[in-house]
């Protein structure tokens, strides 16, 4: 973006920079999950743990709350809630079904 | 059918029995080889609620999926004397009765072969992930879950 290119020594914009990559995350989803979002990979601001992710999900897609689904965090499945870092990848897994 | 990388287990579509049997002649200069074991997974044509399965549709997490399965190559390596291991599934649609995974391991002698092949499917059902669409006769759908 233009002002992160050019505008970098303003410390107003140091903050800007932080503050928008602290929360950034981008979340993947798979198989029936897709169905439910309707989307297959987006980004969302404001998240920094795995526990206020499923909330603000199951709140804008309720049906998620009805199927079993696990998360990855950058690519491991993750036991339990867990705090995000910023660029933080996230999978939405429903139950494998390979072979 | 075409793999799509190299190193990768995925290949488009079904798994064809020329392909099977090409591994297999190559594996013949390999000399100190004993024992092969083979599994094929094919697709089946499953009735539910009275409609027929007419193929499956495979997607995968394909950067996590090809992490774990090294993981799965490295854990089985170190468990049993393979001298090699092979693993191809499929991603895309694969028909009723055509083949969507192999799984082949060769040895010095047969045990290690058969108890490491068996070891590796039952961990990439349970463990990659990879999802089946199961797409009936009339084009509905419904996702396929594995017996565990």
């Amino acid at each position: 973006m233009f002002w992160q290119q050019y505008w970098c020594w303003l410390p107003t914009n140091y903050y800007l920079q932080m503050h928008s990559k602290m929360n950034k995350i981008t979340v993947l989803t798979f198989g029936a999950i897709t169905d439910i979002t309707g989307q297959k990979n987006f980004e969302m601001d404001g998240i920094d743990s795995t526990e206020k992710l499923v909330e603000t999900l199951e709140e804008k897609y309720p049906l998620l709350k009805t199927v079993q689904y696990a998360i990855a965090v950058d690519k491991e499945v993750i036991q339990q809630h867990t705090n995000l870092d910023s660029d933080a990848t996230i999978a939405i897994l429903p139950p494998f079904s390979g072979g | 059918m075409e793999i799509k990388k190299p190193k990768n287990i995925f290949v488009d579509g079904a798994i064809s029995a020329a392909f099977v049997a090409d591994s297999i002649q190559k594996h013949s200069t390999k000399t100190t080889i004993g024992a092969h074991s083979i599994f094929l997974g094919q697709v089946r044509n499953d009735i539910i609620d009275g409609k027929t399965v007419s193929a499956i549709d495979y997607t995968t997490y394909e950067e996590m999926a090809l992490e774990h399965m090294h993981k799965i190559r490295e854990d089985i390596f170190e468990k049993y004397e393979l001298t090699c291991m092979h693993v191809y599934h499929s991603l895309g649609k694969v028909s009723a009765g055509e083949i969507s995974l192999f799984v082949f391991t060769s040895s010095a002698h047969r045990k290690a072969a058969i108890d490491a092949c068996e070891e590796v499917v039952e961990r990439i059902k349970k463990e990659l992930p990879v999802w089946g669409k199961e797409i009936f006769e009339d084009a509905s759908y419904q996702w396929k879950q594995n017996n565990i």
